[in-house]
């Protein structure tokens, strides 16, 4: 049996209380890494180690990137808020895209660092740092093709939008968090 | 057979085969491939595992419903109808009541093994026979004791009353997230065998603590298994605390506001937003140890950079507040408890309510002291002295509350209450004795002694062993129907409380005297060899209780007296529906008119179950 | 009302009596064994201070729990509900305030405690490196350019002991001595010990290290100043090569290997198994891995006579030594039972 969840305020519901319930918890998993940062920093004269040399043109290109994209998930949550099936796939498909070329350019960056992950601690949380966050885009990027494929299937309307809301506070979230790994890794170093 | 093999758990366990067989498989082949060693190796394991586990959960259908709303299918709320036989219990069930069983049961399952593992060592330190255990035998040993316990008795067992009772409490339908709640519950066995596993697997001999270098550096394949086990246990802990905020926070019935709340369901929100955050720590510091093992990266290696220190700081950091969320819950049953059957409102019901989240928030700063012989900078320690301290006093506003609320009531001494009675008491002294050590010079001399393992069996003991049995005691009825046998309770009580003083308080004089924890062996000095021998002796008793317990068990299920809706006279809502409770909890939607305690204030209701037409009445039923 | 008062009087009592008379047994009566450091002293006091202020707190609940039981329970046949009282405010903050009076009063005073324990080292501080590995321990007196199996300490000066791990985390503990220390792979830890009472103590390893941390101890010995004096000229004398004593003229290596068998049941068998095949230690029967680095009987019997058994290096006797090493060299048939063995010919004899 269809639940014709009419709702009123998406982020009343039990969904999107759930979704941020657990977003809370992966601040914590992002704040350990961020933690396991700053303590080696602090206990290493030299941090960045010697051989370590970081292309932040790159990473500022992915910081738009993937600025865009939360520019495009907001848009299309107005818009099916509007009513426009059409405009909703379109900046989900946007967002989408958009996420996979963060992914893209994240692995290109991997296999061309000048240091690898087990040579030392610096590589070590380099590489986990920026792994988890780009598992929990990987998990964005699949959350936003589901919600393209259940758009097409004509399951949102302006009355039932809850999936693409909590999609959206997702992928929010995931930028944010990038915001901060992006500085902390290519600015405070 | 038919009916053997179409049991979900038959699949998941065909499914997990399958998985591992196959990720072990396709690993020694790529490792083959790149010219590396294949054979039984830790990578090759590992994935193994991991592609068991998917395949164990995938058996079970846990993605089903994902997997299908991805490809558009449409959402629906509505659960598979609930089969009446017991195979549901081995079965995927979404009903929060199924699943908390599941969970109650399986700890009870490994309960007894994680305790004759610890009688195994205790016999081998009794020194009545040449040593049977080796060193590493011993050490494997209590460290999986350590481990199995935490991991797969306390925090599953309370997961399951909590899963059971919150949304009865509440006054809700089911949990927030059914589907989540299933794969929650069923990611606990996985996690239970790999650790009993890891014993036949070369053990390890870290303690439960797994300090590096000497768990990333010197330790055979088991250490892998336990930490694989850990992290999904770490993993189900922090999906089941989403499910338990989100539905405490928003399927509460109407008129219930958080102070018209019961305890236990106070205290399950202080615990779940204890194990929804924190736990990321002790899994990152895991999975780092995890990482070192598989890949040789260099997070505790000071050679590449590392700092063996940074591990500790993250293990504490969770498993402080750990200590709570083995141990609010188990106080929260004391508070639910007490004013049962003393016949009385439970005393200052705000300032316990407020106390659970005072203790949560103070837990969370006092992890250092775990630390302070570790080599962090020295006055770093004086504000975690400070901060431990500090947690003793909503600690106390319990304890006080307690004893008011039972002062000048009508006592009825039956196990639920006679239970709690000695949990105050042993939770009492681990409170006492961790003011104690919060002082760092006491704490100097008595850290890593069997002080220390006195001190954290009175807590567990006390916020956790003896409130299970409480909560056993007082909430079988409402799962089964049936009463558990008063008789064989009280002779449980009876043993449980004289070996829990056996083999505790001998522990806090060989401490003093300066027996180091851990060790497999001590020097011939007068008086060790007998204090040994009593503390063996007392958890031979406590072993027997349980053995009492699950006879009760078994034994009532059928045969025991028939409970009826309110065999306890109690207030709270789980009281006002049927033992067993119908499927969907209450067929009348309750409407909360009151406080949850006031017994003998005349003419107070806690709640209301309006029929079709508005009017009030005092049952969910007819 | 009154009733009430006559019946809690006996308690009332009763609380008193435990709250006093456990105050008096942890001040008064009772210590932890063996105090033979400044340090303990502090925290000896400590933990009576601390073990009395508990003791009142559990005396008090447990005379309330006591008349609670006993004066409140459900009489048969009545089935009415307790007094309908649903808190006291000011009880309630009365015994959120009062704790809270009490644990700051203990945190200052176990921070003035912990601030004198810990005070500055003075000038006349011994300087000892502690490198721990597993399983054993080495000291190093950098002052006195001095190595040394043992920890050898001087009554009545205060010691820093400066500490590093080879592998793992191991810990620094002297029982009598007080406080312990961690040691931390990669960095180097500290602890200041001044030892008070002459004598002979063991450190012990006090973290989880592995299979041989029951075991990993070592020798401490503390001197009057006058044999420390001693002690340092001794160890920075160069050992003269004297011919040692003949004790063993005549005697086979079979026969020595027997009486041999006898000293590495009582000393050896701990780590290294009953019958030499290796447990914490490795094997020295049966397998030749660990004593072929050694190169000779020589080598092997300058390492047995000095740093063996690992929690009590060098202490048996000469003769004891060369028993050992007979039983062991026979045991593997590097040595035939029945010839006479010769101790200066050592050198000669390859162990591999």
């Amino acid at each position: 049996m269809e639940v014709s969840a009419v709702q009123e305020k998406p982020r009343a519901s039990p969904m999107f209380a759930g979704m941020a319930i657990f977003l809370a918890s992966e601040a914590f998993l992002f704040g350990s890494l961020f933690f396991t940062y700053y303590y080696l920093r602090i206990n290493n004269p030299v941090w960045p180690p010697a051989g370590v040399h970081l292309d932040i043109g790159l990473a500022v290109l992915s910081t738009f990137i993937l600025l865009s994209s939360s520019g495009a998930i907001w848009l299309a949550t107005r818009l099916i808020r509007r009513g426009s099936i059409t405009g909703l796939a379109a900046t989900l498909l946007a967002t989408t895209l958009l996420g996979s070329s963060f992914l893209g350019i994240t692995i290109w960056e991997w296999t061309h660092e000048t240091f690898s992950p087990w040579a030392s601690a610096y590589g070590s949380i380099f590489y986990t740092m920026t792994g988890f966050h780009a598992l929990h885009v990987l998990g964005g990027v699949l959350l936003m093709m589901a919600l393209l494929i259940r758009t097409r299937r004509g399951r949102f309307s302006p009355c039932n939008y809850l999936a693409v809301e909590v999609g959206a506070l997702y992928w929010h979230y995931v930028d944010f968090i990038w915001l901060l790994v992006f500085t902390t890794l290519f600015i405070i170093k | 057979m038919r009916k053997f093999v179409s049991l979900g758990i038959t699949r998941g366990v065909l499914g997990g085969a399958a998985g591992t067989g196959a990720g072990v498989g396709i690993t020694m082949l790529i490792r083959l491939a790149l010219g590396l060693p294949a054979w039984n190796s830790g990578p090759v394991w590992a994935a193994g595992i991991l592609a068991g586990v998917v395949g164990y959960l995938a058996a079970l259908g846990l993605f089903n419903y994902w997997i299908c709303w991805f490809f558009g299918a449409a959402e629906t709320e509505e659960q598979p109808p609930e089969s009446r036989s017991w195979t549901r219990y081995l079965n995927v069930s979404t009903n929060h009541k199924v699943i908390g069983v599941q969970y109650l049961a399986t700890a009870l399952v490994f309960l007894p093994f994680a305790v004759i593992l610890q009688l195994v060592a205790r016999t081998d330190m009794s020194k009545l026979s040449a040593a049977f255990l080796s060193t590493e035998a011993y050490t494997s040993i209590i460290s999986d004791h350590g481990i199995v316990m935490l991991f797969i008795v306390a925090i599953p067992a309370f997961a399951g009353l909590m899963n059971y009772f919150v949304p009865l409490q509440i006054g809700a339908r089911d949990m927030a997230f059914p589907r989540l709640n299933a794969l929650s519950f069923w990611l606990v066995p996985a996690a239970g065998l790999l650790m009993v596993s890891a014993l036949f697997a070369g053990g390890f001999d870290t303690g439960w603590t797994i300090y590096p270098p000497l768990s990333t550096s010197y330790q055979p394949l088991g250490m892998n298994l336990v930490l694989i086990g850990a992290y999904l246990a770490g993993f189900s802990s922090i999906l089941s605390a989403v499910n338990i905020l989100a539905t405490v926070l928003k399927l509460r019935a109407p008129g219930m506001g958080l102070f018209r709340m019961p305890l236990f369901s106070w205290t399950a929100i202080a615990t779940t937003i204890l194990s929804l955050l924190f736990t990321q720590f002790v899994a990152m510091a895991l999975l780092f140890v995890l990482l070192e093992r598989l890949t040789g990266m260099g997070f505790y290696n000071p050679a590449a950079g590392g700092q063996v220190l940074l591990y500790q700081y993250m293990f504490w950091f969770y498993s402080h507040p750990a200590t709570y969320i083995f141990a609010l819950p188990g106080l929260g049953i004391i508070s639910e408890v007490i004013p049962v059957f003393a016949r009385k409102p439970l005393f200052g019901y705000k300032g316990v309510a407020v106390s659970s989240l005072g203790i949560a928030i103070g837990g969370t700063l006092v992890f250092g002291h775990h630390m302070f012989a570790a080599g962090m900078p020295a006055l770093l320690r004086i504000p975690f002295m400070i901060t431990t301290m500090l947690v003793a006093v909503p600690t106390g506003v319990k304890v006080f509350a307690w004893l008011a609320t039972a002062w000048g009531g009508k006592l009825r001494l039956k196990p639920p209450l006679l239970f709690a009675f000695s949990a105050i008491i042993l939770f009492l002294i681990g409170g006492l004795t961790g003011v104690i050590q919060a002082v760092v010079p006491a704490d100097l001399y008595v850290h890593d002694t069997y002080w220390i393992v006195a001190h954290f069996h009175s807590v567990l003991f006390g916020g956790f062993l003896f409130p299970l049995m409480a909560g056993i005691y007082y909430w079988f009825p409402k799962m089964s129907g049936h009463m558990l046998q008063d008789k064989l309770g009280k002779i449980q009580w009876g043993l449980m409380t004289a070996g829990s003083a056996l083999l505790i308080l001998p522990m806090f004089a060989l401490g003093l005297e300066g027996m180091r924890r851990r060790v497999a062996d001590y020097d011939p000095t007068p008086g060790f060899q007998s204090m040994h021998l009593t503390t063996a002796i007392g958890g031979f008793l406590i072993f027997f209780g349980l053995v009492i317990l699950f006879y009760n068990i078994l034994r009532s299920l059928r045969r025991g007296a028939l409970a009826g809706n309110d065999p306890w006279e109690g207030k709270t809502l789980e009281w006002q529906v049927s033992s067993p409770p119908p499927a969907e909890n209450f067929l009348r939607a309750p409407l909360v008119v009151g406080p949850p305690y006031d017994y003998g204030v005349t003419g107070s209701v806690h709640a209301v179950f309006p029929d079709k037409a508005g009017q009030a009445q005092g049952s969910a039923e007819n | 009302m009154d009733g009430m008062n006559k019946r809690l009087l006996p308690f009332l009592l009763l609380a008193t009596v435990l709250s006093a008379g456990s105050v008096f047994l942890f001040l008064r009566v009772f210590s932890i064994p063996d105090a033979a450091s400044v340090q303990r002293g502090y925290m000896d006091q400590t933990l009576k201070v601390l073990l009395s202020i508990a003791s009142v707190v559990f005396s008090l609940v447990i005379t309330a729990l006591l008349y609670i039981l006993l004066s409140f329970r459900q009489r048969k046949g009545d089935t009415a509900d307790g007094a309908a009282v649903k808190g006291n405010s000011r009880l309630e903050r009365i015994w959120t305030i009062l704790p809270l009076l009490i644990v700051t009063g203990v945190s200052v005073y176990g921070g003035v405690i912990l601030n004198d324990m810990t005070g500055p080292s003075p000038q006349t501080v011994l300087n000892v490196n502690v490198t721990a590995f597993r399983w054993g321990w080495k000291f190093y007196y950098p002052d006195l350019g001095i190595s040394s199996l043992y920890l050898e300490l001087q009554a009545d000066r205060p010691a820093t002991l400066h500490m590093q791990s080879l592998d793992v985390v191991h810990s620094f503990w002297v029982q009598q001595f007080g406080p312990k220390q961690d040691i931390v792979p990669g960095i180097e830890t500290q602890l200041s010990l001044t030892p008070t009472e002459v004598g002979q103590y063991k450190v012990v390893c006090d973290q989880l290290c592995g299979a041989g941390h029951t075991y990993m101890t070592a020798p401490v010995y503390v001197v009057s100043a006058a044999d420390f004096q001693k002690w340092v000229q001794q160890q920075q004398t160069p050992p003269t090569t004297t011919a040692p004593p003949t004790t063993t003229a005549s005697l086979t290596a079979g026969q020595l290997a027997q009486l041999g068998q006898t000293v590495f049941a009582a000393s050896c068998a701990k780590c290294h198994g009953n019958a030499g095949q290796g447990d914490i230690g490795p094997a020295l029967i049966g397998s030749k891995e660990a004593l072929a680095k050694h190169g000779t009987a020589q080598g092997l019997f300058n390492f047995i006579s000095t740093a063996m058994p690992l929690d009590a290096a060098g202490s048996l006797s000469h003769q004891e030594y060369i028993e050992l090493l007979s039983f062991i060299l026979v045991q593997n048939n590097l040595m035939p039972a029945n010839t006479v063995f010769d101790e200066s010919k050592l050198g000669t004899i390859a162990v591999k």
